[in-house]
């Protein structure tokens, strides 16, 4: 009896045990960093405070991309970040005493106080929406000699106490202007903004308002500087403790500068250019000059308030630092930094002071940094007064890469030695030190702005016998015997390096070494351009390009393994970036074809004109001379077509454009590839409308041309459109969101389902399903599966009280048969179906996550009889839905992708709290028995259906890493089927490997060679000293 | 391996008896000491080479082999066999059967040492004694047909006709494909009157031996006297009482039996010399 129950006991651990060691998804320690790579990023910044306080100097930037960071000054890394919300933006940065202050947020705005040193929230305040609320108003300060701020919040003057964190006085700003600056100056504060324009004063000009502090009496509000607004290029605010704060502009076709200073309504001071310049302009010269703000806090200029001109006098273009001084009771102006500031490229300026006391006593005037980027190199000057540059340097940068240098500051080492911080146009951050040759430090930006990602398949590596065959004769490699012996001889090659680095454990010594290295310096980018791009792949297919296009026109490809660069190129129409918006692989590497690698780009420029290039996929550079075209009108749907150009092998791209009717374009558009496309062109079907706010969708086909314009088809020839069918939205419902397959989510390896009774369901799989979402005037949220096709409504369900707003987004993905979304769901916990009487009531708000899958028919062993799929003669799907509660918001979703599709599909989660999740398919399986589970259902292996959706920590991809911001999941097949590669990107970037169904197709990575090795030689020597021993035992045996 | 020792493992494993021709293949490797190429089967080698030198009457060349085996295997049973078999050998038949009774006695089934008892005994005449040990050899080796066909020529030598048929029909049970068996079979049936069984078993060996001589003579006689005990009838006959002749076939058949293995004779002998030929046809009465 004792024995029965201990071998149950045995064998219940033994199953349990096996149970579990399926289920975990984790990796190793020392895989950490090796599969996968991580990029900690803040964006392009906005504004960069070099600021040096209590622990030494320390960057501060705020980011186009809702972040505030600090940088170590000598690496680059981030020391700490705050990412702040999509829909709230950081207007304002200043630091003071140790602390960081922020304003952020528009109608809803928040002011912050931060920890510079840590990074530690030191107290907030929030203000809520405001009816009266100027759209992009909104400023805050710190006030003198304490720690209290004053600020515009909504329609709001508020000083704030650091001790309360709530206004110690507020004023009411009733609309008069839209606020975007505050001057504190001792006792009073001045906000100035642009006026309101009213129908009596149209025109524009600035609004100053001066308070008491103490009280937050208004003293007194005017208006100046007629025609003028903040952020003119002939206007500056500029402040000094000593001299008080002025407001410097100079109006349209007027040759004089205007100085105001504040608080002060007469008199006012002219000041002639002449007298700065000290050289007559002319003044047509005078008009054409620019006027800008010198100082990156200007609160913190002790000295003299200062400012810089830059004008052009018989074609050479100068910039002159200009320093207000008063002689007895005048104020004047003088000029204390010359510099040229030509040769077609803007200069940029910082200005910074040194650190310690004795030097600030030395270099009275603060320093000023101008950089000047042209050809292939970036130079920059430090200046401190009007003679020789005190610090020069050059380093060799290529425009093409980043785009050309378009802002610097200079800050200064806890050692005084200045630092210069140039920013590019594509979003490259680089620190230049004098007597260095390549930057300190840089960091790619960029990427925190991708907004779309292709994966390339990079060639097997050239040292296999083929290449090497192929490099000599071609017409070896045909002999199978000399492709063996080639094969051996690299086999032979690779084992003796392999035994001459020490059995590769110096290797992995090494790698180990490497990566911690990499951990600790994983923000900073390894290098601008590398030495030698990526070409060749590996056997596995682990490392590819991962080809990133990115709103500030760079295009970037980066190896999935460890992130390292292999080329950008920076896409930009004249001189300002262009928004990629598309990157399409659209030839891949062949094996035996000379042809290069593609990859087309598609994307925007500011004023909404679409252009289309082709990159060699394996170095950035334009394919041909032709490679990169405009558009005469802007884009509104870019797809891959099923065709290849037989003429270059490349595959076809539709871009369909703007006009009276939507016109339809082919790329490349040539007269080989209209052909091409034609001759498929019947199978081309799209849909317009799906845009956020539309009430229609519309179906389109495409009018064949006629064979004259086909064989001339050039790049300004257009396909016309034919609408098919509108889909109009029901009364007062308006579109979220159209989501349909990417990425070749809808291949499936299986046509049915089995169940438990080997009957099998068939799946739908329909590769013209869109999912719409809709938002209803009643309240609620819509679901409609439409057919691309025929416009044919497949399915429909309304979550009752469902919300979609900006912080609560409508998140969805189609995969094989499956539709996923999530979606904000108030109160009740209500089911899918529109005619449920609601059963599952449940009182809790919160996020679901909804599955339907679609199947031909609800009975098993049914299917639609017809040897092609129409989407005119399908009978409707069957729609299985179920939905679960999620506890935590999602901010991106994403399928895992395998090279046939036999391995089960992850779903992948980049979770609001910085993960990435992957949830194997089963748990989202709609049939999932919500009573106890029938022979039947447990046979298929179903898992019975529990309502909450456990976001098991042990299916963190990202492991330690903090994933910020996830915008986009991809996934790409490797070579072996078990794995597949997962890519975040967003704000922060994080690639891995995963195996959704375990690494059935690979050795354990526990496995060791060595053992495998040790323990053949054991048996063979085993067998040598046995074999005698047993024959002789033998020979005595018979002969007994 | 040397050709040689290839040659002598051939010999060895056919169960041929050829002496001479070992004893030459042997005489360089022994000569040479290259006997030990043979490696495991060296052991083999000596006692193949000491038999075949026992059948050639070299005993100085048996008596340096055995003394080899001696000292590498000691008190085996096997070398004690070997003992045993150049004692015969030599001469001193008494010791030999001391030595294999001997080894009988510490293991009763060791089937060398009875084989060779009996074989000794058969030499020495000792025909009943010999057959009392191949009988309860056989007691114990029911399945060792070439004993029970050694028992049967025992038996025949002493004209104990029946005993020796049913031995036979051990050998035929264990061995039924092979028309030899079939051929003494059917000879001592006819030799003890049993014609019917004779006249099968002859069948039975054209049947197995294509054109068998010795089957169509048996055919022949066997028919021919059936049809004469049966068309004579009983009484006419000196001592048909002594045959048995109750499943012989029908006349006819017997009849076309006869005549058949007249005629296959005849075709047989056909490509022969005259006086074989005339031979035969006299003995036909043709």
């Amino acid at each position: 009896m004792i024995g029965s129950l201990s071998l149950k006991a045995v064998l219940g651990t033994t199953l349990a045990l096996s149970s579990i060691s399926t289920l975990v998804h984790g990796l190793f320690p020392d895989e950490a960093g090796r599969i996968d790579w991580y990029r900690e990023q803040m964006g392009v910044p906005k504004k960069i405070v070099p600021y040096t306080g209590g622990n030494g100097t320390s960057i501060f930037a705020i980011t186009h991309r809702n972040v505030l960071a600090s940088l170590n000054p000598n690496s680059g890394e981030i020391i700490w970040r705050q990412v702040f919300g999509d829909s709230e933006p950081i207007n304002t940065l200043q630091l003071r005493d140790d602390q960081a202050l922020t304003h952020s947020g528009a109608n809803e705005s928040y002011v912050r106080v931060w920890d510079a040193a840590t990074g530690s929230l030191k107290w907030e305040f929030s203000h809520p929406e405001a009816p009266t609320y100027k759209p992009s108003s909104g400023a805050a300060a710190f006030l003198d000699g304490n720690k209290d701020v004053l600020a515009v919040v909504g329609d709001s003057l508020v000083r704030l106490s650091a001790d309360q964190s709530k206004p110690v006085w507020e004023v009411s700003l009733n609309r008069t202007a839209t606020y975007k600056r505050i001057v504190v100056q001792g006792d009073v504060a001045y906000a100035i903004g642009d006026a309101t324009q009213t129908s009596k004063a149209r025109q524009q000009r600035l609004h100053v308002l001066e308070v008491n502090l103490a009280t937050g009496s208004l003293a007194k509000q005017y208006d100046i500087a007629n025609g003028m607004s903040l952020g003119s290029d002939n206007l500056v605010v500029i402040e000094s403790k000593e001299y008080g704060a002025y407001v410097v502009w100079r109006e349209e076709k007027n040759i004089v500068w205007m100085i105001h200073r504040l608080g002060m309504i007469k008199p006012m001071w002219d000041i002639y250019h002449a007298k700065i310049v000290q050289v007559e302009l002319m003044p047509e010269d005078m008009l054409a000059s620019t006027i800008s703000e010198l100082d990156l806090d200007p609160g913190l200029n002790e000295n003299v308030p200062r400012f810089a001109l830059t004008y052009t006098k018989e074609g050479k273009t100068k910039t002159v630092v200009v320093e207000m001084f008063r002689t007895d009771d005048k104020l004047d102006m003088r000029k204390v930094v010359g510099f040229r500031s030509d040769n077609g490229v803007v200069a940029s300026f910082g200005s910074a002071l040194p650190v310690n006391e004795a030097n600030k006593s030395a270099q009275k005037q603060r320093t000023v940094v101008s950089v000047r980027s042209y050809n292939n190199s970036v130079a920059w000057r430090i200046y401190s007064d009007d003679k020789a540059p005190t610090h020069t340097g050059e380093f060799a940068y290529n425009p093409a890469t980043y785009g050309p240098v378009t802002g610097a500051s200079l800050y200064y080492t806890n050692n005084d030695e200045p630092r210069v911080l140039v920013q590019t146009g594509g979003g490259l951050l680089a620190a230049l030190a004098p007597n260095t040759d390549g930057p300190l430090w840089s960091r790619d930006e960029s990427l925190a702005h991708a907004t779309d990602m292709a994966f390339m398949e990079l060639p097997p590596p050239a040292s296999s016998a083929e290449h090497a065959a192929k490099a000599t004769d071609p017409s070896v490699v045909n002999s199978p015997l000399v492709r063996y012996i080639l094969r051996w001889v690299e086999t032979t090659k690779s084992l003796t390096m392999w035994v001459s680095s020490g059995f590769g454990l110096l290797d992995s010594t090494d790698n180990t070494a490497s990566s911690s290295a990499d951990l600790a310096s994983r923000s900073v980018a390894e290098a601008l351009v590398p030495t030698s791009p990526l070409t060749t792949g590996d056997h596995f297919g682990f490392r590819k390009l991962s080809i990133f296009g990115t709103s500030t026109g760079v295009v970037a490809a980066l190896s999935t393994q460890d992130g390292t660069r292999s080329w950008t190129h920076w896409f930009a129409d004249n001189g300002t970036s262009v928004k990629v918006e598309h990157i399409f692989v659209t030839r891949r590497t062949q094996p035996l074809s000379e042809d290069a690698a593609l990859v087309t780009v598609v994307g925007r420029n500011a004023r909404g004109k679409t252009v289309v290039a082709d990159l060699d996929a394996l170095t950035g550079l334009p394919a041909s001379e032709n490679a990169i075209q405009w558009l005469a009108s802007g884009h509104t749907k870019v797809f891959e077509l099923p065709v290849v150009d037989t003429a270059t092998n490349q595959q076809l791209i539709g871009i369909i454009t703007d006009g009276k009717e939507p016109q339809f374009r082919i790329w490349p558009s040539t007269a080989a590839g209209a052909k091409a496309f034609f001759a498929i062109s019947d199978t081309v079907f799209f849909d317009l409308g799906g845009s956020k706010g539309s009430i229609q969708l519309r179906g389109y086909s495409i009018e064949r041309s006629s064979e004259l314009e086909i064989s001339s088809w050039n790049k300004d020839s257009v396909a016309s459109t034919k609408r098919q069918w509108a889909f109009d939205l029901p009364e007062g419902e308006i579109l979220v969101k159209e989501t349909e397959y990417r990425n070749g989510a809808q291949n499936t390896a299986l046509l049915g389902r089995v169940l438990g009774d080997r009957s099998v369901l068939y799946k739908y799989i329909n590769p013209h399903l869109v999912t719409l979402a809709t938002l209803r005037s009643e309240g609620g949220i819509g679901i409609y599966f439409i057919d691309r096709v025929s416009g044919r409504l497949l399915h429909s369900a309304i979550h009752k009280n469902a919300r979609v707003t900006a912080k609560q987004p409508f998140l969805g993905i189609q995969t094989e048969n499956r539709v996923i979304y999530q979606l904000w769901q108030d109160g009740s916990f209500a089911p899918v179906s529109s005619n449920s009487t609601g059963k599952h009531q449940a009182t809790t708000s919160g996020y679901i996550t909804v599955v339907a899958e679609l199947f031909e028919s609800d009975k098993p062993d049914t299917r639609e009889d017809s040897k092609a799929f129409s989407s005119y003669d399908i009978l409707l799907p069957s729609v299985v839905t179920t939905a679960f509660t999620a506890p935590e918001a999602a901010s991106a979703l994403g399928i895992t992708r395998t090279g046939s599709h036999i391995t089960t599909r992850d779903v992948l989660f980049g979770l609001v709290s910085n993960k990435l999740l992957s949830l194997p398919d089963q748990l989202f399986d709609p049939r999932r028995p919500k009573e106890a589970p029938t022979k039947d259902e447990q046979a298929e292996g179903l898992v019975p259906y529990a309502a909450p959706l456990v976001l098991d920590p042990k299916r963190v991809l990202s492991h330690y890493n903090t994933v910020a911001g996830i915008k986009f999941i991809s996934s790409a097949p490797t070579h072996l089927e078990s794995t597949s590669l997962v890519a975040s990107f967003g704000l922060d970037m994080f690639f891995t490997r995963t195996s959704p169904s375990g690494t059935f197709d690979q050795l354990s990575p526990s496995f060791s060679k060595v053992n495998l090795v040790v323990t053949t030689l054991a048996l063979v020597i085993g067998c040598l000293l046995g074999g005698p021993m047993v024959r002789r035992k033998m020979t005595n045996q018979a002969w007994e | 391996m040397s050709s040689s020792l290839k040659l002598l493992a051939e010999i060895r494993q056919s169960s041929e008896r050829r002496p001479f021709e070992v004893l030459k293949l042997s005489e360089p490797l022994l000569n040479k000491g290259s006997i030990s190429q043979a490696g495991d089967d060296v052991w083999l080698v000596y006692e193949q080479v000491f038999i075949a030198a026992i059948d050639e009457g070299e005993i100085d060349v048996a008596k340096a082999v055995l003394e080899i085996l001696h000292k590498r295997f000691g008190g085996s049973q096997r070398v004690k066999r070997l003992y045993g078999m150049i004692n015969e050998a030599v001469g001193y038949p008494d010791e030999a059967k001391k030595l294999y009774d001997e080894m009988l006695e510490k293991d009763a089934t060791n089937v060398l040492a009875s084989k060779r008892l009996i074989a000794l005994l058969k030499s020495q005449g000792q025909y009943s004694i010999a057959i009392q040990e191949l009988v309860s050899y056989l007691d114990t080796h029911g399945n060792d047909f070439e004993a029970w066909l050694e028992l049967a020529h025992l038996y025949l030598a002493n004209h104990l006709y029946a005993q020796a048929a049913f031995c036979l029909e051990e050998v035929i049970l264990q061995q039924p494909a092979n028309h030899y068996f079939h051929l003494c079979y059917a000879e001592v049936n006819y030799t003890m009157g049993c014609l019917d069984i004779a006249l099968k078993e002859y069948l039975r060996v054209v049947e197995l031996s294509t054109d068998n001589v010795r089957g169509f003579y048996g055919i022949k006689l066997a028919a021919d006297r059936i049809l004469d005990i049966t068309s004579h009838g009983a009484g006419k006959s000196r001592d048909s009482s002594h045959f048995k002749v109750e499943n012989a076939p029908q006349k006819a058949t017997l009849e076309r039996l006869s005549q058949l293995a007249t005629e296959r004779l005849v075709a047989i002998y056909s490509g022969t010399n005259d006086a074989t030929k005339k031979t035969v046809e006299a003995w036909l009465k043709l």
